[in-house]
């Protein structure tokens, strides 16, 4: 009996000892998501039939560190997924599980792990809810710092595809070197950085009719300085040879440049981005289209415009090939200036222009492309002005002209002619009005004029003139509501204007938001960074909850 | 630092081999005169109806056919004649323009469904009309013979814009007149929709699953000519085509296919070589 009593006592100090250290080092933490429509038929707008009726994405993301040690978590479930979500992602699972080890020296991660080398013109692997993408890696990435300012980076794996992975590998580098932080004492106030990428993916040749490059190179450089009121961003990026499906099989090797430069002074922000793409897209299946797999991502030269009538004529970036640049210039008019009252007032004015790039067809399988060759095509041009004042403690406006000219055959009909370009002109406007410190009312009223200048009469359900206005009151610290509507009045054709009224209820408390909606969608192309996916027009309910803890 | 040369050095190493520069002929040099890596595929156009209680017989006989020639055989389900019309009560219409015109040129449903065509062997001289217990023995005897064209078939999707790529290689074993037309057609599988059936009681299956059935043609019935002249032996031609999906059309793309395949046409109409693809593998 004193054996057994003995035993117990043992193995309870132990325990109490290890739970002791272990709670004390032992950090969880995640989030959830969980978006659901109940879609409902609506003629007038031909609103999209499901036969499951209420479609669900869910999301569980867990992260547990113990000391050094992680382990990341993401739990999936689409019962199925909701309208323009790829159906492929039918089903629930684990879609995420990586465990790491940290050190001063290394680091390391098994599993599913993301990554970004440079700008990530050759490497990027990340997830983007709203688009449905998720090209995170399964496999293994080391870090490696031998001194402080000197980073090494390298990576296998596969990349996900839906509820698989992808038929080829991937095997990536970077090395990175802050010299800045290396020589403290020379570079005094000035950050100075460069890295070297090198990606390769190897997927076997099992066409029948071309002979194709088993492995397909890329590599990148780059260089990073940074002053207090100037920072420059240059990188080249080269890609051997990669015939595939987006770039017709086209046995051209690809590069890519960007350049980003910001200045600051007091009041004054200046900045210019410039690109030349040319046959970069980079992914992982030679095979892969749509939003399947994509191993770099080209970031957008134009501002993502926050009202909704000018995003619907957001550009999607051509990695085929395009060349173009993007400048901003932010002026704030500091407060306490004569006739401005006491508050200071923002004024950002911005230009964009991309092009073609001006290749000639050698043959069936190669062009030539002289640098920098600016082709005879826009794909897209903005000018934009935008306003930001607060006129007294209770109100403050915003406003927004934005012209701009978008090549939608290129952007959503491969470039074959069927809608033309559509030149737009916005003008939009928001208001805060605060009763008390509780209730806000915020009232933004869009106007779009627009025009297609093809010929042929585009039937579809986003041309013309539009009108969009949106209420909301706010009941802090809990209560939103939301009242929207976009009307298509301008539409050639004349069964299409519509109204897409919508009415939203969000409740929020600490970190959790719920949010009920009832309306309709107007649909079309949603752009997120260049990226781009098709939304189909509905109509129904929707409820979403967002948590994190 | 000297661990970091090594490291710069596997990189090295590794970077020049991770590269393969392909340098022209960028197509496959494949010898033409070896004609049995080529294999004959035979397509079975089933002419059938939702309404045809004795059609579920001839499909099941279709697809054992199917298992049994996995390599060789393709399916083709053509819903057209008065069975495959629509009533007040079953309103689903399986009917296609391209079908009609199959079923008014070779005359299969004006002989009673079920019945199917076998590469469309036996036109013109009106034997072309087979019975499913006769589709075996033209199935054996087409097989036994050597191909005269081989078709190389890509397909790919665009789930933003709903644009079906098809990407066809044909490539001529023997010289040919100028008569070979390629057609290139779409059909869904696992469609689940109301089939009569004669040997249930009652005969009403709400729930068939009805498979390989044609949804509509990217080329026209007749397809496009492949050339204008005589075509000598080892000449390869190369056709694409693009087909958006009509946005009227429920069409699941992961059930979808493409069946393209070359025939002899205004001649014996006869189908040389065909091959499917799914859209989504």
């Amino acid at each position: 009996m004193k054996f057994l009593f003995f035993f117990i006592f043992f193995f309870l100090s132990i325990f109490d000892s290890i739970s002791g250290d272990f709670l004390n080092n032992f950090q969880i933490g995640g989030n959830f998501q969980s978006d659901s429509y109940y879609y409902l038929p609506d003629s007038v707008i031909e609103s999209a039939q499901t036969p499951e009726k209420i479609m669900s994405n869910n999301y569980l993301f867990l992260n547990a560190s113990f000391g050094n040690f992680t382990f990341d978590l993401r739990y999936e479930a689409y019962f199925n997924p909701i309208l323009g979500f790829d159906p492929r992602y039918s089903g629930n699972g684990l879609a995420f599980r990586g465990f790491s080890y940290k050190s001063d020296f290394i680091d390391i991660t098994a599993g599913n792990f993301y990554e970004q080398f440079g700008s990530g013109m050759i490497l990027r692997s990340f997830e983007e809810r709203n688009l449905g993408i998720d090209n995170s890696f399964d496999g293994i990435k080391i870090y490696f710092k031998p001194a402080e300012g000197i980073n090494f980076k390298a990576l296998f794996g596969k990349q996900r595809f839906f509820w698989g992975e992808s038929k080829s590998l991937v095997r990536g580098a970077d090395f990175e070197i802050q010299l800045s932080t290396l020589f403290p004492k020379i570079f005094n106030d000035f950050t100075l950085i460069f890295g070297n990428s090198f990606v390769s993916r190897y997927q076997p040749d099992l066409d029948s009719r071309f002979r194709l490059p088993q492995n397909v190179l890329a590599l990148s450089t780059r260089v990073s300085a940074e002053l207090s009121w100037l920072s420059v961003f240059l990188e080249y990026a080269h890609k051997y040879n990669d015939p595939n499906f987006q770039n017709k099989f086209r046995y051209n090797g690809g590069s890519g440049v960007n350049i980003n430069l910001a200045t600051f002074t007091e009041g004054f922000s200046f900045l210019l981005n410039a690109h030349r793409y040319d046959n970069i897209e980079f992914r992982a299946e030679r095979e892969a289209k749509g939003l399947e797999l994509f191993l770099n991502y080209l970031p957008p030269l134009t501002k993502q415009h926050t009202y909704s009538l000018p995003a619907f004529y957001s550009p999607s970036t051509q990695g085929n090939g395009e060349i173009g640049f993007q400048t901003e210039l932010t002026y704030t008019i500091p407060a306490n200036t004569p006739l401005l009252g006491e508050y200071e007032t923002n004024i950002t004015l911005g230009f964009s222009r991309i092009n073609s790039l001006d290749t000639t067809s050698v043959d069936e399988f190669t062009y030539s492309s002289p640098f920098p060759g600016i082709g005879k095509e826009i794909f897209y041009q903005d000018f934009f002005v935008d306003f930001h004042r607060k006129i007294s403690k209770a109100i403050e406006i915003k406003g927004s002209l934005i012209n701009s000219i978008y090549n939608k055959d290129v952007m959503e009909n491969q470039g074959s002619p069927l809608y033309g370009k559509v030149k737009s002109t916005t003008i939009a406007s928001e208001i805060y009005y605060s009763f008390d410190p509780k209730n806000t009312l915020r009232l933004e009223l869009q106007h779009m004029w627009s025009k297609n200048d093809s010929t042929a009469s585009s039937d579809d359900r986003r041309n013309g003139n539009w009108f969009a206005f949106l209420i909301e009151h706010s009941f802090a610290p809990h209560w939103f509501i939301t009242f929207s509507d976009q009307w298509n009045y301008g539409n050639q054709n004349s069964k299409f204007r519509v109204h897409y009224l919508k009415l939203i209820f969000t409740y929020t408390h600490k970190s959790t938001r719920l949010s009920l909606g009832f309306g309709r969608e107007a649909g079309g192309i949603v752009c997120i960074g260049g990226i781009c996916r098709y939304l189909p027009i509905s109509y129904g309910l929707n409820f979403s909850v967002m948590t994190s803890f | 630092m000297r661990i970091l040369f090594f490291v710069g050095y596997i990189v090295f190493i590794v970077l020049l081999n991770s590269c393969d520069i392909i340098k022209p002929p960028y197509i496959e040099n494949n010898t033409i005169d070896d004609t049995t890596k080529y294999s004959q595929k035979i397509l079975l156009e089933e002419f059938t109806g939702f309404r045809c209680g004795n059609c579920p017989e001839a499909i099941e006989i279709a697809h054992s056919l199917r298992k049994k020639y996995p390599n060789n055989l393709i399916l083709l389900s053509v819903h057209s004649g008065s069975y495959a019309r629509p009533t007040s009560t079953r309103t689903y219409d399986f009917r296609t323009v391209i079908g009609d015109e199959l079923d008014l040129f070779f005359g299969c449903s004006k002989a009673g469904n079920p019945n199917g065509m076998v590469n469309r062997f036996g036109y013109p001289n009106k034997t072309h009309i087979l019975r499913e217990g006769q589709w075996e023995p033209v199935i054996k005897q087409l097989l036994k013979q050597k191909p005269k064209i081989h078709l190389g078939l890509s397909v790919a999707y665009n789930n933003l814009t709903k644009e079906i790529f098809a990407n066809v290689t044909v490539k001529y074993l023997e010289d040919s007149s100028p008569n070979y037309h390629l057609c290139v057609y779409l059909a869904e599988d696992s469609i689940v929709q109301y089939q009569r059936d004669d040997r249930k009681v009652p005969p009403d299956i709400e729930d068939f699953v009805h498979d390989n059935v044609l949804r509509d043609g990217i080329t026209s019935t007749w397809g496009v000519q492949l050339s204008a002249n005589n075509v000598v032996k080892g000449t390869t031609i190369q056709r694409e085509f693009t087909y958006k999906i009509p946005s009227d059309k429920n069409w699941r793309p992961e059930k979808l296919k493409v069946i393209a395949f070359v025939h002899d046409k205004d001649n014996s109409f006869q189908i040389i070589q065909v091959d499917e693809k799914k859209l989504i593998e």
